[in-house]
């Protein structure tokens, strides 16, 4: 394709410009891991972005963290919530969007008005909070699971794939005799990967990330997932509201910044790890679920 | 299907279970779900309307009628509360909306496939991170003497952590946001810009028509409906700001504008005191004016555009 | 690695430590503690996560003063810590949920307090009433409180009720002034001036700090243009909230001393004597270490910001001393300043959920135990938590004041003592003060704190909702434009202030203050 000069510096300025974006995105996260690995008394002077590890390198921070029982232990309660939710999410999710997109179903529209409304209006967090006390769910891991584990914006996006298979397909199952348990499972979900495994990934890394019903729910700090303790770490640096009385506190937690790095870094790897696994999928699932019926 | 719309209800009803009873059997689980965490809880909303006490429940508590929003409505933080969440939700429609178009743009226009995919890839990253730990990262980049707040102190002659300044707070929020999810959002633009037709491209190119005429009269047009769709849903969230982002970057140093209605709402019922009447009517409030806004954005769409969301 | 050896053989020296330590307290009579045959195992909300961080115990129950505890009463306990930043949720929730822990701890001004106040918390079923239980259970606490009328008239709400363990100061002072105006006496020195007494040697002092050592501006004052204890505008006679005038509840802000003394503090901050952006609440190091300012309030003691007021003795160019609190005239007296306390307004409460609500009792009274009081104070490692002084009294030893594995005072005194004890001696904070603080201290006892409203007056749960609602908004309102009017932006001028605060039923809300503070008064 011909292009005039002016195009031409246009694209160069383009490259550029994206590159700078791309530099953004991922200095933020480079800082963090520099940071995790340097040395403890240069990093707690230092207020400036970690390019590269400063001073000795050490994985004295991340010992220090795996070494502390309850991180490892809600390290753990987290892959465990992660992996429930994720699949009683995805299991709603199918169903409800099965539901949705089969065709002529009577109950149809008031299905879809139940669902969508949900979606614009709630009850808020106090009246939230009373219904799942009245279950007699407080303080288990059924509270930190079930509540808000289904999200109707990703049945609508499924929904969507589900609806552009082929009828043909579906029908001519159907002659055969097979139900809809059968065409769900045998037909529907195989041909929609792409979009089951995007829809997988935004629960997975929604749950991994969720700090907040733990918080208002839950009591036993046995129960809590590894988010609490990265915000304890990493947001709440104030010391102790006691009533402060105490000696010397020139004496500051050394490795305390360090710590925080390394927390960090482990409770964000997991997820780049998932992530290229489903990248490929990842961009066509979303767009799939972008293209209006 | 004409003539079954004309069968009574229960006829066709009792018709479609015998037929789609399995279909039914699935949706009950997710009606069960929605009935009891979504439903369930809009009944709870009766408490705004309470003097409402835990030990005599919803149905005991004394029927106070509007008071509640009475004195929110007269309250001194009214005002501010309500500005700052419509001014903070302003500022990320303004900003955000469109940046992620212009970045679906931008990489629209690279030819060269590992750049691309490059790009993209590392622009999703930031999309996997906590609002914890992006929030950490908030934190350290603004703080004094960081690069950031070093920068800003060149216009402003003062060193100081940008976040204990009440006139950063509301550009720290949005622009953290975006920085979140920027490549994440721009993946539906895409989609909708590969869907073009590349003849259209072709024909104009043929005509004459710069690259940046191309956008304009083509791309843009093409994507017009997925950008309606996502401005009303954008606006469906209007006045639910992520208050977990709010409480997480807050202080009461910069409450005049950071304070908005959904963290006023956590701080009456649970951090600073515990009205849950109160706060569950201003939360009601807020859900209310929410729901107008979002039917709203739908109907002048559908008139002028005939896009719209249902 | 070094370090992760280090802290594993710390942590096998403290265990084979602890248990010596144990046998060497075996001079104090520990017979009667075993409450249980069978260990009973209570559930205790308790807010301190932060002392527990990284480094420091999975558990309080790691710590020695409730390992010796447990063994002792054979009584475990099942700490409930919420995360931090959301501890009053947390403590909001517990009243909200379908049961509450067996034991909870209560802190009115750190918002660990029921909505409808104590007698409401009884009332709807949360609390159990206690005075009976501790009349038959609990024979040191009652003999705490029987033996000073100070002490028995805090512990319980204007009907008598007793709803929990009110942490009590053992020595007979209880708690004196640690909070109050501090200068830099090194500026002073460098001029040749004295420490301020009235508004007009502030005045002078402050000039001449700015205009001769080019001090960028010289008083920090909290965001709401005052300080915690209104112990700069105590001069002018009015308190930044509610205050007593001889038994007359006041609200401070619509009085007419408030306008003068917002007059004044405008005055200086126009002179850009005060700090540019206080109201802000940037109070930082970076302000204060490098002297971008020379005068502001602080704590005798404080943890987790550096420690101003010992710098001095070994930081030449950094000394900071308490001076009194500013009067009008010499010879004035001001009547606000932090309060000195015995009965601290920390409670333990135990819960109508707690099914054996006796040994409850029985063990909470174990804290107020005169005989085991070094134990809670001071820990159980002679030579090492504490030290005995040649007086016979204690002080806290090389283990928490001068950690060898970097633990801060705090975090030992969690580890090794109880950081907070329900009976604690004062004596043994004070005995870690240097002259400094001492001296400080003396400046600041020079004011009286009868101004101070007491935080044990009790409101009925109308009085208590409806004086919040009224004071929530007024409360946001004085704050920010107190802040604007010191900074000359306000739109208002004082009358039209005052006007305001009248307008938001100001009236009522001292109405109610004053009926508490009168029944309070009266017990």
């Amino acid at each position: 394709m011909f292009l005039s000069k002016s195009e031409k510096g246009l694209n160069a300025l383009n490259y550029v410009l994206l590159g700078l974006v791309a530099f953004a995105c991922l200095v933020p996260v480079w800082h963090v891991f520099c940071a995790s690995v340097s040395d403890p008394q240069i990093l707690n002077a230092n207020t400036s972005i970690v390019f590269w590890p400063m001073g000795k390198w050490t994985l004295g921070g991340y010992e220090q963290v795996f070494s502390t029982k309850y991180i490892v232990r809600a390290y753990g309660n987290t892959i465990v919530y992660v992996t429930l939710t994720t699949c009683l999410g995805m299991l709603l999710t199918v169903f409800g969007a099965y539901g949705l997109s089969c065709k002529g179903l009577t109950m149809h529209r008031p299905l879809n008005f139940f669902l969508t409304f949900t979606m614009l209006f709630s009850g808020g967090l106090i009246p939230t909070y009373m219904v799942v006390r009245n279950l007699g769910m407080l303080d288990t891991v059924w509270a930190i699971i079930i509540p808000g584990c289904v999200s109707v914006y990703n049945m609508m996006i499924m929904r969507t794939s589900f609806s552009s298979i082929p009828d043909a397909l579906l029908e001519a199952a159907e002659i055969d005799g097979a139900e809809h348990f059968t065409l769900l499972f045998r037909i529907v979900l195989p041909a929609s990967k792409a979009v089951l495994s995007v829809i997988a990934l935004f629960y997975i890394v929604q749950n991994w990330n969720s700090w907040f019903h733990t918080a208002i729910y839950v009591r036993q700090r046995e129960l809590y997932p590894l988010q609490i303790w990265l915000r304890d770490i990493v947001i709440s640096e104030s010391t102790a509201n006691l009533e402060l009385d105490s000696g010397d506190v020139n004496q500051f937690n050394q490795t305390r910044m360090l710590i925080k790095y390394c927390v960090i870094v482990i409770s964000i790897l997991p997820m780049m790890a998932v992530y290229p696994f489903v990248q490929k999928y990842f961009v066509k699932g979303v767009m799939i679920g972008s293209v209006k019926e | 299907m004409a003539q079954i719309g004309a069968k009574p209800l229960g006829k066709r009803l009792q018709k479609d279970l015998r037929r789609n009873w399995k279909v039914y059997l699935m949706l009950l689980p997710v009606v069960a779900y929605f009935v009891i965490f979504a439903y369930m809880p809009m009944g709870g909303l009766l408490m705004g309307f309470e003097n409402y006490r835990i030990k005599l429940g919803l149905l005991g508590s004394k029927w106070i009628g509007f008071e509640n929003f009475r004195r929110f409505f007269t309250s001194l933080y009214f005002g501010r509360l309500l500005r700052n969440t419509i001014v903070i939700g302003l500022k990320d429609i303004f900003w955000s909306f469109p940046l992620t178009i212009l970045f679906a743009l931008m990489l629209n226009q690279v030819q060269c496939r590992p750049f691309l995919r490059t790009v993209q890839t590392i622009s999703y990253l930031p999309y996997f991170i906590s609002m914890v730990v992006v929030c950490g990262i908030v934190k350290d980049f603004t703080q004094a003497g960081s690069a950031i707040s070093r920068f800003v102190g060149l216009f402003s002659g003062k060193q100081e952590s940008l976040l204990t300044n009440p006139s950063y707070f509301q550009e720290i929020f949005v622009f953290s946001g975006i920085w979140q999810n920027l490549g994440y959002g721009a993946i539906v633009y895409l989609a909708a810009l590969t869907a073009i037709n590349p003849e259209l491209y072709e024909a104009a190119s043929i005509d004459g028509a710069h690259k940046l005429q191309q956008v304009w009269h083509i791309s843009l047009p093409g994507i017009l409906p997925t950008i309606v769709i996502m401005l009303i849903l954008r606006i469906g969230s209007f006045m639910n700001i992520n208050y977990q982002k709010i409480l997480l970057l807050y202080s009461p140093a910069t409450y005049e504008t950071s304070d908005v209605i959904t963290s006023y709402v956590y701080r009456i019922s649970l951090s600073e005191g515990s009205d849950f009447s109160y706060g569950t009517a201003i939360g009601l409030f807020n859900s209310v004016i929410n729901l107008l806004l979002v039917v709203s954005a739908n109907q002048i769409s559908r008139r002028l555009t005939e896009t719209s969301l249902w | 690695m070094k370090r992760t050896l280090a802290l594993a053989l710390v942590c096998v020296l403290v265990m084979l430590a602890a248990g010596s330590a144990f046998a060497a307290t075996t001079d104090v009579d520990t017979s009667g503690m075993k409450l249980t045959e069978d260990k009973i195992t209570f559930t205790f909300w308790w807010p301190y996560i932060q002392d527990l961080q990284l480094g420091n115990l999975a558990d309080p129950s790691e710590a020695d003063v409730f390992k010796w505890l447990e063994e002792q009463t054979n009584i475990h306990i099942d700490w409930i810590i919420p995360p931090a930043g959301a501890m009053t949720e947390s403590y909001t929730l517990l009243f909200a949920a379908d049961s509450m822990p067996d034991i909870v701890y209560s802190a009115k001004s750190d918002g660990y307090m029921y909505a409808g106040g104590p007698e409401a918390a009884v009332e709807d079923g949360y609390f159990l009433r206690l005075n009976e239980l501790m009349d038959q259970l609990a024979p040191n606490y009652t003999a705490l409180l029987a033996s000073n009328e100070r002490i028995a008239k805090d512990c319980a709400t204007d009907s008598g009720l007793r709803w929990g363990f009110y942490f009590i100061y053992s020595n007979e002072n209880g708690k004196g002034a640690n909070y109050g105006p501090c200068i830099r006496q090194d500026y002073l020195d460098k001029l040749n001036l004295d420490i301020p007494v009235t508004y007009d040697d502030w005045h002078t002092v402050l000039t001449a700090f700015k205009d001769e050592l080019n001090v960028e501006s010289p008083l920090y004052i909290e965001k709401y243009g005052n300080s915690r204890y209104s112990e700069w505008s105590a001069g002018y006679g009015v308190g930044r909230d509610f205050y007593q005038d001889q038994g007359v509840a006041k609200y401070g802000p619509i009085e007419d001393g408030y306008g003068e003394y917002l007059a004044m503090m405008a005055q200086w901050y126009s002179e850009g004597l005060i700090y540019t952006d206080f109201a802000l609440d940037s109070d930082s190091d970076s302000l204060r270490l490098p002297g971008r300012i020379a005068a502001w309030c602080d704590n005798a003691t404080c943890a987790g910001s550096n420690y101003y007021l010992t710098r001095g003795a070994t930081d030449e160019d950094f000394n900071l001393v308490g001076t009194p609190i500013p009067v009008q005239q010499v010879g004035d007296m001001a009547h606000l300043r932090i309060k000195d306390t015995i009965v601290n307004q920390y409670i333990l409460s135990v819960s109508t959920d707690c099914e054996e609500p006796e040994i409850a009792v029985r063990w909470i009274d174990n804290f107020y135990n005169p005989e085991y009081n070094n134990i809670f104070n001071y820990g159980v490692r002679e030579n090492e938590s504490y030290v005995e002084n040649e007086d016979g009294t204690l002080s806290w030893g090389p283990l928490i004041m001068a950690n060898q594995d970097g633990l801060t005072v705090t975090q030992a005194r969690m580890r090794f003592t109880m950081s907070n004890a329900p009976l604690e001696n004062y004596r043994r904070v004070m005995g870690s003060w240097n002259e400094t603080q001492l001296f400080s201290q003396q400046q600041w006892l020079k004011s009286q704190d009868d101004g101070v409203i007491s935080d044990k007056l009790t409101m009925s749960a109308e009085e208590g909702e409806r004086q919040a609602a009224i004071m929530a908004d007024i409360r946001l309102f004085v704050e920010e434009e107190s802040a604007k009017m010191i900074m000359g932006t306000s739109s208002y001028t004082f009358e039209t202030f005052r006007e305001r605060i009248n307008s938001m039923n100001i009236a009522e809300a001292i109405e109610i203050e004053q009926t508490a503070l009168d029944r309070y008064n009266a017990r």
